[in-house]
């Protein structure tokens, strides 16, 4: 008996907190970092575009001096894999301070042509016949991302199109951290009416964007916490790292390159250990569309040939997966397309600012939301994500070509022995 | 890979890590640590607040993850930290329920072992000295002594909850500790415990 334990009897204990107290904490949560479904989150934490950090920097050199968006950044090829032709979005002249979002030609979303299976079976025949790398120091996994935000004071709302470079060093040694990195790229209108809307609203050079993580949604902005945004390029920043041997989020579990390379190539296996841990009551989807939004990152990790195979494999068996037959995607290449669309009724959430604090509002709308990914001819390994509305909530307008609201360009993963760049 | 290994440190800072990108990962966080800082703050300013103040807790907590830095302290510093500031929003009323108790002595800030206390001492006499010297400590004193008797924090995670230096905690610590064992009922129950230990 020590008077820290005097003081510890003076505070009784109390029952542990009654099972309502918790759920309802976890919904609060759940408002508070749930923006919306599906959403494409920026920047994935495990992405890809092999963009070597050398041109990276040089890429943002040139944006800060012009606000003129950066040109085609090369990627390095893969052993095994062919190097992707480098090309980017369209990007039209600016004329007035910001660029208008334009697609490529023949980049519009083509209507469903049947059953997706096909193209998933064929490239699970394809990346089967992969090389598997040896390791080296880091792994890179990267990815253009770009979101459509609104942003705009009321009455004056506008979509403005973010573009990000992020990057994941996944170290071999776990001793060594294994960083995660972003750069902001650049910033184009979504339409020309938004063009219009920028300039009334005084052509502002940096918003606040009311998310964090998720998109903001038809329904105004996303929950989450300001998060700013600026026209102007940054530089490569280190978003956090991830220390210990476990470096790869697969589904809801973190696993060693080990492990990782131990997944079963069985389709049925592989599709449950994806699973393990994800449950319909988190919301944001169901099994399809969480398996379609995992599987694309692990098909980028350092799996074995069979893995990658079976990841097709767990696609194609998924009920609702459609084909979209050849597409062009945002950046103007070619490839062959499945889509997965679903139809949420939570698709809104409004904030608003109470005292100092942001208390999230639940505004639930309904909306459909098409996943499409977009599969490299060559060498069967995704080469786009885009996610668009299809449908949006009762009275609201979204004004980027194709309901388009967030894509990723993946680039191909490479080990490298180089060093990280943070 | 099913193995199940018990979490770390490192584990706890890399969920958080990868909430950033994976909102959802936060509720690991949660399902871990919710009950403990509900108790915590249930000790010190019952149920009802802790309720509140808890889940308060963690959606700043997820509001603020990209500023949370797993080279400054762990994931369970970095909540008591955020606990902490949510608590001090009740300072006042904390300090009027030592004065209450200081006058009445009678229960503590909910029933619980206050049976077990009086079997080992006047447990009357004590609750008031304790209540009296908790609501006359400096907050900042009051916070280290809470974090480590309370919330079993190390010093170095209570450092890093508070902000404060390592060797901060511990003069504070020692502080309060000389100044709770002048109280002449703690410090008859020290004796006679030392007493019959000996």
């Amino acid at each position: 008996m020590d008077e820290l334990q005097l003081v510890r009897e003076f505070f009784n204990e109390q029952p542990p907190p009654d099972p309502d107290v918790v759920s309802a904490a976890k919904a609060r949560l759940a408002r508070g970092s749930r923006g919306r479904p599906s959403a494409r989150r920026l920047p994935r934490l495990l992405v890809r575009a092999g963009i070597p950090a050398v041109a990276a920097a040089a890429v943002a050199a040139t944006i800060i001096m012009t606000v003129v968006v950066p040109g085609p950044a090369s990627r390095p090829p893969v052993a095994g894999g062919s190097p992707r032709p480098a090309s980017g979005p369209a990007r039209p002249k600016q004329a007035g301070g910001l660029a208008v979002f334009q697609l490529p030609p023949g980049a519009a979303i083509p209507a469903s042509a049947g059953p997706g299976q096909q193209i998933l079976l064929t490239a699970a025949r394809t990346v089967a016949k992969q090389a598997q790398p040896a390791p080296e120091r880091y792994y890179v996994t990267s990815g253009i991302v770009g979101n459509f935000l609104r942003v705009g004071p009321p009455g004056n709302h506008y979509v403005v199109l973010e573009v990000v470079d992020s990057q994941y060093w996944a170290a071999r040694s776990p001793k060594a951290g294994s960083p995660q990195l972003s750069q902001a790229l650049y910033v184009q209108l979504a339409s020309p009416a938004d063009q219009a809307a920028w300039r009334a609203d005084g052509s502002p050079a940096t918003w606040n964007v009311g998310q964090d993580g998720e998109l903001a949604s038809p329904t105004g902005m996303a929950s989450g916490w300001l998060h700013p945004l600026s026209v102007a390029a940054g530089p490569l920043t280190p978003m956090n790292a991830l220390y210990g041997a476990q470096q790869f989020l697969v589904g809801d579990q973190s696993l060693t390159l080990a492990q990782l390379q131990a997944l079963p190539a069985d389709p049925a296996r592989l599709k449950q250990l994806l699973l393990a841990g994800w449950s319909p009551a988190f919301g944001g989807g169901d099994a399809t569309s969480f398996l379609f939004q995992t599987v694309p990152a692990v098909l980028e990790m350092p799996v074995t040939p069979a893995v990658r195979s079976a990841l097709y494999q767990v696609l194609a068996s998924l009920p609702g997966v459609q084909s979209l037959g050849a597409v062009t995607d945002v950046a103007g290449e070619q490839g062959v397309a499945v889509a997965y669309t679903q139809k949420y009724s939570d698709c809104g959430f409004e904030v608003q600012l109470k005292g100092r604090t942001w208390a999230p509002t639940p505004t639930f709308s309904s909306c459909s939301v098409q996943q499409v990914l977009v599969i490299g001819p060559g060498d069967g390994m995704p080469l786009a994500e885009e996610l668009r509305y299809t449908q949006l909530p009762p009275g609201q307008t979204w004004s980027a070509p194709d309901g388009l609201f967030s894509y990723e360009l993946f680039g191909t993963p490479y080990w490298t022995n180089q060093n990280r760049p943070h | 890979m099913t193995a199940v290994s018990p979490r770390t440190d490192t584990d706890d800072a890399n969920d958080v890590a990868r909430s950033l990108t994976d909102p959802d990962r936060f509720g690991v966080v949660f399902d871990r640590y919710f009950s403990e800082i509900h108790g915590y703050v249930a000790r010190r300013l019952g149920t009802d607040a802790a309720d509140d103040i808890a889940a308060e807790t963690f959606l700043t907590a997820f509001r603020l993850r990209r500023r949370f830095d797993a080279s400054r302290g762990t994931v369970r510093a970095w909540l008591y930290g955020i606990v902490t500031n949510h608590v001090s929003a009740y300072h006042r009323q904390e300090v009027r329920a030592y004065r209450a108790l200081e006058r009445a002595g009678l229960d503590g800030p909910a029933d619980g072992h206050a049976d077990r206390v009086a079997e080992r001492v006047d447990a009357g006499a004590i609750r008031r000295e304790l209540a009296g010297a908790l609501g006359e400590l400096p907050r900042g004193d009051r916070e280290v002594l809470l974090l480590v008797a309370l919330g079993g924090l190390s010093h170095a995670d209570v450092a890093a909850a508070l902000g404060i230096p390592y060797g901060t905690v511990g003069s504070r610590l020692n502080r309060v500790r000389r100044k709770l064992r002048g109280l002449p009922g703690v410090a008859r129950v020290i004796e006679r415990e030392e007493r019959s230990d000996g």
